[in-house]
């Protein structure tokens, strides 16, 4: 009987401590900005969101952990930076910060972070962002973007001029993205979902590679995967000179209806343009139709 | 590198696996082939570079005294915490005691906790990458092993891969598209080795010593 009333004190205790203890910190910080400086974030867990406005201000809001020790947040002529810093010596995964960041559009923007993820959209820049397990979202007009991530998803939507994304074991999806892009992992899956690009670069070692889209005349696409599968969905009416290759996988064409095994296959689809390349050890090649 | 050269055993002689005579024979080769001279002093750094990143990330502490220690008191320990438990801790009446005093304890606590971070806080903070990061305390340090973990698995993937391309050029030393896969994934190991040692780096520059 005391045992059972002391457990249910100790419950009590139990659930209102937790409680207690889940109430985060709010964070709410203003600071005038350039509007093209460059920002620089760091965070080890919890959330980045950032979104690009029109205002010359960079604004902080959100919550903290209560392993946070603070928010650093300055700004130096026109560069700014936000650090999320963690209390020493405290345990349990209480160091997570979920902010969100107002920044200027045109700013230049540095996101780091472990495993908090990253959610970035309105910016019309450069965009550098670098996760090891968290997530990267990315949607809007970035000019130039670079991803990198160990096990984190990457998913880019947008009309960027130039994306350059690594990951190790995460998925890279690029929906709907036009310009140049350069994609590369190592088991991870790679998606390009493309309106007008101008080129592209995509490898992976395990990981297969999708490219649906239309190709633009003159410019380069190459395609390498160890043993992943590669398959291009193209318009009906591409123009492309392109060159199959697999050492022990299958080359398929289904919009010309040749099949090649082993061997190297040259065609032109179209009256030819655009140069097309693709590469496999023991993965598949397959051209097929795009259909919409 | 030209047809008549033979990769497979560049990488043999680099490693030192070749028998004497052929060893004798790539080194009149090299004397007369540029490319194949290019090849071996590049394999030859490839190897150094390996090399020369860590092995091995020695616990911080001595991690088996301490789980030594540890269990070697755990039955003295056990038996104490019975006595305790029997005597105060299954107390209803000192349990909730102590309950309705940590619960009012927060309550007088809770609005600091609640008031925003103010700018005093702020300053003085010096910046740095990741600089308050401690893994070991934050997330018990699994971060670093997750990502050694996936690391190591991947470099694995990879040097699964060359071991295939290997064997295909076994099969047809000539193939030169063979060649140039075989060094795009040796270029990717490397790259893969490095970002494990820089990735390494960053998590543990950011724990403070103990000693």
């Amino acid at each position: 009987m005391h045992f059972r009333t002391s457990l249910a004190a100790f419950a009590i205790l139990g659930v209102w401590g937790c409680a207690a203890m889940a109430a985060d910190t709010p964070v709410n910080l203003s600071k005038p900005a350039s509007p093209d400086g460059s920002v620089k974030i760091e965070n080890v867990a919890g959330s980045i969101r950032v979104v690009g406005w029109d205002m010359k201000e960079i604004k902080v809001t959100g919550t903290a952990g209560e392993g946070v020790e603070a928010v650093d947040f300055t700004v130096s002529g026109s560069r700014a930076t936000i650090e999320v810093k963690l209390k020493k010596g405290f345990k349990g995964s209480r160091g997570k910060a979920d902010l969100e960041i107002s920044i200027p559009k045109a700013s230049a923007v540095v996101v780091e972070t472990v495993s908090a993820d990253i959610d970035v959209s309105g910016l019309e820049r450069s965009v550098d962002l670098e996760s090891v397990s968290g997530s990267v979202t990315l949607s809007g007009r970035a000019r130039d973007v670079k991803v990198e991530t160990v096990s984190g998803n990457v998913t880019l939507k947008g009309a960027i001029e130039k994306v350059k994304a690594e990951s190790v074991s995460g998925t890279l999806r690029l929906q709907e993205v036009a310009g140049e892009v350069d994609a590369s992992t190592v088991s991870g899956a790679i998606e390009v979902l493309g309106r007008e690009i101008t080129g592209a670069s995509c490898e992976s070692v395990s990981g297969s590679v999708v490219f649906a889209g239309p190709l633009t005349r003159g410019s380069r696409y190459s395609f390498d995967s160890f043993s992943g599968n590669v398959t291009l969905r193209l318009p009906a009416d591409t123009d492309a000179d392109v060159s199959m290759s697999t050492f022990s996988g299958k080359a398929v064409n289904e919009i010309q209806g040749t099949r090649v095994s082993g061997k190297d296959a040259s065609f032109v689809l179209g009256d030819g343009g655009a140069k097309v390349t693709i590469d496999t050890f023991s993965g598949n090649a397959l051209i097929e139709p795009l259909t919409q | 590198m030209h047809g008549d050269c033979e990769p497979l055993n560049l990488n043999d002689f680099v490693d030192g696996a070749l028998p004497r005579e052929k060893r004798r024979e790539i080194a009149r080769h090299l004397r007369v082939c540029a490319e194949c001279r290019a090849e071996v002093g590049w394999l030859r750094s490839l190897r150094a570079e390996v090399r020369s990143m860590p092995t091995a990330l020695p616990p911080r502490h001595d991690l088996w005294q301490g789980i030594r220690a540890r269990t070697a008191a755990a039955p003295r320990r056990r038996a104490a915490s019975i006595r305790l438990e029997r005597r105060v801790i299954l107390h209803p009446a000192w349990a909730w005691a102590f309950s309705v005093g940590v619960c009012v304890l927060f309550t007088l606590i809770a609005p600091w906790s609640q008031a925003p971070m103010m700018a005093s806080r702020l300053v003085g903070c010096d910046g740095g990458s990741l600089a308050g990061y401690e893994p070991a305390s934050v997330l018990g340090n699994r971060p670093a092993v997750e990502v050694k973990a996936v690391m190591s698995r991947h470099i694995d993937m990879v040097d699964d891969a060359i071991g295939q391309l290997f064997a295909a050029l076994r099969e047809d030393p000539t193939d030169l598209r063979l060649v140039r896969m075989l060094r795009q994934e040796f270029q990717r190991k490397v790259s893969l080795v490095r970002n494990t040692a820089r990735l390494m780096d960053e998590m543990d520059a950011a724990v403070p010593t103990t000693s």
